[in-house]
């Protein structure tokens, strides 16, 4: 069983103010290079912070909300500063107008309009008024069915499913399709929580730490994640992210190893899966176009990169080329705020030069990533979990089972 | 004799370099890191041999012919080291920032006006060959308001029987003092960023008509072999770029190719801090998890690379094996800590600090990143490297470009 679970922030001592000053998070940013009025995370993060302790009515830097929060800075820091942290307490000190105040009081509660999906299509006239981007792509509802045919009893035990309010109400079927996956395995599943709940990451993102702890607090009540359960499978890097780092930094650890689906596919899927999928893969006529992955910013932070080439090659696909990006700008609700739309086209038109127009899937495990460079590259974003049971149930009717 | 996968803790360049040895070698590999590599806060030049006591070392691969058996593990250095540098040639070759290994130390001038004895440095980068007598004038161009490259400044790197210019490009349009190189780097990688240097850059230097034009290191991080080649058509001459202070430019040039390269050879890479050996191999992170599989090399450099953990009273320690390397100030000074000579240990290490010389002093710090990394990996795979000198035996495309002169190429003009 995976050992995963505790988090690598757990330390002995606060490093807020540990700054070497040695840049490295400034090379990691992508924003840095993409919005010449981007201060950079050292003079956002730890270097505001010491003004800021010094005097706290300093007021908030301009573009401070360009960061996307995708933590690559974080994951570059030497001395273990929690630099994207520092930068959301430094958005959090902005002042916006009524508007922007409320707009953004709603994307930080993405598992609200995603307990009325179809607000997403919001348009004509209003969309300028609340702030959002007239050209971003906007998610379809395709909410999640539920159990399925696979809620049964499992020889291997049970796994809880964190099933993050964007997939529950955007792509139910790459849930459905892990559930019936883990339930092929040989696990029992448990689809956690019971309603569309989020973790806090949305809120975390748009500088709002506090409300985020707030919510994450709210999801964590909700989570009813059964006694018995071995692992928390998630199928959004960020919200797996959010649940293995910030719940443990809110105070809310969560009792057992949180695993994104595509590592637990590959330390758990039984070797006879993986033979009959090859063979499966074979003889399914496949989709024709290349084959490119995104490991999300977050993923990498996280957890690092390599899991998705890892598990094309083990599921005997052909090779799969790797989207060169940091984070693709698509950053939770980031994209959709019209004064984002900029810096998040340039960041996603760099996949779009990679790509240059080739058709062809994209592997991604996040939501509002997958919309983005949908968009911006043309390719087909497909969840992992949705990859892996087209070659295990490629037509109706046929379900082989190894579990 | 190749284990089926190792694990490499570690992202700077021994690290890089471990982990390329073995992936080239069919070697599954796990990169283990916690934090970005070195690369990113230098140019990217890689030294060999620079400095003798305080006095600049003319041809290194003499000076190592010489006093190689005094270090490190010895015997035949100098064959090795014409191994070592050769793969690191085809590995340049392989990454798109290729240079051929030198024959013997060239110069540059630093930002703040010395002289440096320089081995290799993608062609982009200032080295001039030869003595102050093979360059008879150049061009030394700075930005207003970029204050890590000031042009006078360098001019006195110059020795007197070179007529140097200064000349200075204005503000670039968007320019606020938060510009860094990498800034300007990112707004030359743009259309608009390349056609406003190519502009300004003619208008400066164009009357000056020097025999070299020498600007700071900003061309660009993803496009700079077509600007740089861009600007030498358009001015008719060499053009090339002094390194600077980080955020280093040429160093994240090198790296990002790298870890492309590296990532698309199928190396895993893991982001965590590293606890403690896994007795089956790979390695414990801090966050529980498993990472890697098979032998294991390090590569986490010192203090700041979390090779080294300082404690209150001043112990340092290993903080993978748990082992007191030294008692700073009470019975070991820093410099004899930071040069803690784990090469031979196991689990091998790797890096410019684990060989026992002192680099800082001696500029020979990259070549002791590519000699312990080809020694540590020796250990773990026994004849990799070797087999990796063997030209066109392997469908893997870095060996394709080995070539057979011990990598001692020509070099490109400076």
């Amino acid at each position: 069983m995976v050992e995963a679970w505790q988090s690598d922030r757990r330390r002995t001592f606060q490093p807020d103010d540990a700054c070497l000053k040695c840049t490295l998070c400034v090379t990691a940013c992508p924003v840095y290079r993409a919005e010449p009025l981007f201060a950079g995370p050292k003079a956002l993060g730890p270097e505001w912070h010491r003004t800021h302790l010094a005097n706290p009515a300093v007021p908030a830097t301009a573009h401070v909300d360009d960061c996307t929060f995708c933590q690559l800075c974080e994951a570059a820091c030497p001395a273990g500063v929690p630099v994207a942290h520092l930068i959301a307490r430094h958005k959090a000190t902005r002042r916006t107008g009524v508007a922007r105040t409320l707009r953004d009081h709603v994307l930080a509660r993405p598992h609200l309009v995603a307990r009325a999906p179809a607000l997403a299509g919001l348009s004509g006239p209003l969309v300028p008024l609340a702030g959002l981007s007239r050209h971003a792509r906007r998610p379809r509802v395709q909410d999640f069915r539920g159990f399925g045919p696979s809620r049964r009893r499992g020889a291997r035990g049970i796994v809880a499913l964190y099933v993050d309010c964007f997939t529950r109400a955007y792509d139910g079927p790459a849930a459905e399709a892990a559930v019936r996956l883990l339930a092929d395995w040989g696990f029992e599943v448990a689809p956690v929580p019971r309603d569309s709940s989020c973790c806090g990451a949305a809120a975390y993102a748009a500088g709002q730490p506090a409300a985020a702890q707030q919510i994450a607090a709210q999801a964590a009540k909700r989570l009813n994640i059964p006694a018995a359960a071995t692992a928390l499978v998630t199928l959004n890097a960020t919200c797996d992210g959010t649940l293995r780092d910030d719940w443990q930094t809110f105070g809310i650890p969560l009792p057992l190893p949180i695993v994104p689906f595509a590592e637990f596919a590959l330390s758990e899927a039984p070797a006879a899966f993986w033979e009959q999928l090859a063979q499966a893969s074979s003889l399914v006529s496949a989709p024709t176009g290349s084959l490119f992955v995104h490991t999300t910013c977050r993923a990498k932070v996280s957890r690092g990169e390599g899991t998705l080439m890892a598990l094309v090659r083990r599921a005997g696909a052909r090779p799969a080329e790797r989207l060169d990006l940091e984070c693709c700008g698509a950053a939770g609700s980031y994209a959709f705020k019209s004064e984002h739309e900029g810096v998040a086209r340039r960041l996603g038109s760099l996949a779009g030069q990679q790509v240059g127009g080739r058709p062809g899937r994209l592997l991604v495990d996040s939501g509002t990533c997958a919309l983005h460079l949908g968009q911006m590259t043309g390719l087909q974003p497909m969840h992992p979990a949705r990859w892996l049971a087209e070659f295990w149930w490629p037509a109706p009717g046929r379900a082989p089972s190894v579990g | 004799m190749s284990p089926e996968s190792a694990t490499v803790v570690g992202r700077g360049p021994a690290g890089l370099m471990a982990a390329t040895l073995l992936a080239a070698g069919g070697v599954s590999v796990h990169l283990v890191a916690a934090a970005a590599g070195s690369l990113a806060l230098w140019s990217g030049r890689m030294d060999f041999r620079g400095w003798d006591g305080g006095e600049p070392v003319a041809n290194p691969w003499e000076w190592w012919g010489q006093h190689g058996a005094e270090h490190m593990d010895g015997g035949d250095s100098l064959g090795r080291w014409s191994r070592v540098w050769a793969l690191w040639g085809a590995l340049a070759r392989e990454l798109g920032v290729g240079a051929a290994v030198p024959a013997a130390n060239r110069w540059a001038p630093t930002p703040l006006g010395h002289r440096r004895p320089v081995f290799w440095a993608p062609p982009w980068e200032l080295a001039l060959e030869g003595g102050p007598a093979s360059l008879s004038s150049a061009a030394v161009v700075g930005f207003t308001g970029f204050p890590d490259f000031d042009a006078e400044l360098a001019a006195d790197g110059f020795p007197a029987s070179v007529a140097v210019d200064t000349a200075w490009l204005p503000k670039p349009p968007g320019w606020s003092p938060s510009w860094t190189a990498l800034r300007y780097a990112a707004y030359f990688d743009t259309e608009p960023g390349a056609d406003w240097l190519a502009q300004q850059l003619l208008g400066a230097v164009g009357p000056l008509a020097p025999e070299l034009v020498v600007v700071p290191q900003v061309l660009g991080l993803e496009h700079t072999g077509a600007l740089w080649r861009r600007l030498e058509r358009l001015l008719e001459r060499p053009v090339r770029e002094v390194g600077l202070t980080p955020p280093g430019v040429g160093g994240m040039r090198i790296e990002r190719r790298w870890m492309r390269w590296l990532l698309a050879s199928g190396v895993h890479l893991h982001h965590g801090r590293v606890q403690s050996l896994y007795d089956a191999g790979g390695v414990w992170l801090g966050d529980g998890r498993r990472a890697g599989t098979g032998p294991v090399i390090l590569a986490t450099g010192g203090f700041l690379g979390g090779g080294l953990h300082l404690g209150p009273n001043g112990r340092a320690e290993d903080p993978v094996l748990r082992r007191t390397v030294g008692h700073l100030g009470e019975t070991d000074s820093a410099d004899t800590i930071l040069r803690w000579g784990l090469a031979m240990g196991d689990p091998p290490a790797c890096g410019r600090q684990v060989a026992g010389c002192d680099p800082d002093a001696d500029g020979d710090g990259g070549a002791m990143c590519l000699w312990t990394a080809a020694s540590a990996v020796d250990r773990v795979a026994p004849e990799l490297v070797d087999r990796l000198q063997r030209i066109g035996q392997e469908p893997i495309s870095i060996i394709s470009h080995f070539g057979d002169n011990g990598g001692r190429e020509e070099a490109l003009h400076g």
